[in-house]
């Protein structure tokens, strides 16, 4: 084994790691999901303010899983050590 | 049963045969890596505020704009940690201070590692602070002429919450630049 | 200017904002060593957020008249979904020397800023309403 294929090995553990990072959104998102249907179904009138107010919180929270799928990406494809 | 000092061997003389800089390289991906998995935090808990501001507004459309500022106020601060993770990796990736470094190279690749290891801290102050944010936006959503209390209050919980995570900063910029295994 | 803000709704303003905002973060492109590929970036990366941002609208549109345990595994799916056509974009923004990744990383948190100025015209707007 060169060195490089080791380099190469670790990036791919390093990058499996950082993907780790994408359930946390994925949880949240889902939660918000939750409470926003109990909530449409306890008022329905209010559905479309109910859907706004999630969708802006949802939005904010995706942005951490992005971070993690850079990381992951740059060492699969762009590494810097090689 | 395996014998484990004869494991410990193996591995040892397996990654003896690499030089110095590939072992602190390779230490450095894994430690990119491990540092990201702090974006967890943030993620969990800015949903949370996100599913307790629709529940808020839910209850009282009328106070919608208050709950969602109060909600992303709270979810900007709770990001802080998972931007600090983000850092850390990028400094591992593009601007690896281990490489000029002159040490036993076990040291310097161990280290690379611990500063990813170190920042998954993050994940606490991510999940506390987004509760915080939910928190506050509920509370906003029952009493909207409160707001300027509540959201004060809440910056000042989260200011607290934020501690641990800067701690783990702290430990891995020691790490990266001031070794104290180092000479 | 205020009566525009009221008049179309907080997704599209917002949608809007995140477009103003990849202009705003153009110029900064003149000071790297190839600004096409940063400015064609950043153009890249937040259409992509903004229609990423669309895409969710739709979802949670959709999941919010379900029951609340079916709505959070449908939004889950389809977060994850949304994960790998990101993973997609960042990809090609890599291997693709026509994109400059930093600026490709900027578009794609354009709509996030934009997300978080809104508070800001929030307050704006609820003192008009009251005056």
């Amino acid at each position: 084994m060169t060195g490089i294929e080791f380099i190469k090995a670790c990036s791919a553990i390093g990058a499996g790691l950082a993907m780790i990072a994408g359930i946390g959104p994925g949880i949240g998102q889902g939660f918000a999901a939750g409470k926003g249907a109990e909530a449409v179904g306890r008022q329905p009138e209010a559905q479309s303010d109910i859907v706004r107010t999630m969708l802006l919180g949802a939005a904010v929270a995706e942005t951490t899983g992005i971070y993690g799928l850079i990381v992951a990406l740059i060492l699969l494809f762009a590494n810097p050590f090689i | 049963m395996i014998d484990m000092t004869n494991v410990v061997d193996l591995v040892l003389e397996f990654l003896m045969q690499f030089d110095a800089k590939t072992l602190i390289l390779a230490g450095s991906a894994i430690g990119a890596g491990l540092a990201m998995i702090c974006g967890i935090g943030p993620g969990i808990g800015q949903g949370f505020a996100a599913g307790k501001g629709a529940e808020a507004t839910g209850r009282n459309p009328k106070v919608m704009k208050d709950v969602i500022s109060t909600m992303l106020l709270g979810a900007a601060v709770a990001e802080t940690s998972g931007i600090l993770a983000l850092v850390v990796a990028l400094i591992l990736l593009f601007a690896n201070p281990f490489v000029a470094m002159s040490a036993s190279m076990w040291i310097l690749s161990a280290s690379a590692i611990a500063c990813g290891l170190a920042m998954i801290a993050g994940i606490g102050p991510g999940i506390g602070q987004g509760f915080a944010a939910g928190k506050a936006a509920e509370g906003v959503g029952l009493r909207p002429e409160l707001k300027g209390i509540v959201n004060r209050t809440m910056f000042l919980g989260q200011a607290v919450a934020q501690t641990t995570g800067i701690y783990a900063l702290i430990i891995a910029l020691i790490l990266m630049y001031a070794n104290p295994f180092v000479g | 200017m205020k009566m525009k803000m009221t008049n179309l709704s907080l997704e599209t303003t917002i949608m809007v904002g995140g477009g103003v905002v990849s202009l705003v973060l153009m110029p900064f492109g003149f000071i790297t060593a190839n600004p096409e590929t940063y400015i064609l970036g950043i153009l890249f990366g937040g259409l992509y957020s903004i229609l990423n941002f669309k895409l969710m609208q739709v979802t949670f549109d959709k999941a919010i008249k379900m029951p609340p345990v079916q709505a959070q595994k449908y939004i889950q799916t389809r977060y994850f979904l949304r994960y790998l056509i990101s993973g997609v974009v960042i990809y090609v923004a890599i291997i693709n020397p026509w994109l400059n990744i930093i600026g490709v990383i900027l578009g794609l948190i354009a709509i996030k800023i934009s997300v978080l100025m809104s508070t800001v015209l929030f307050k704006k707007n609820v003192s008009g309403n009251e005056a």
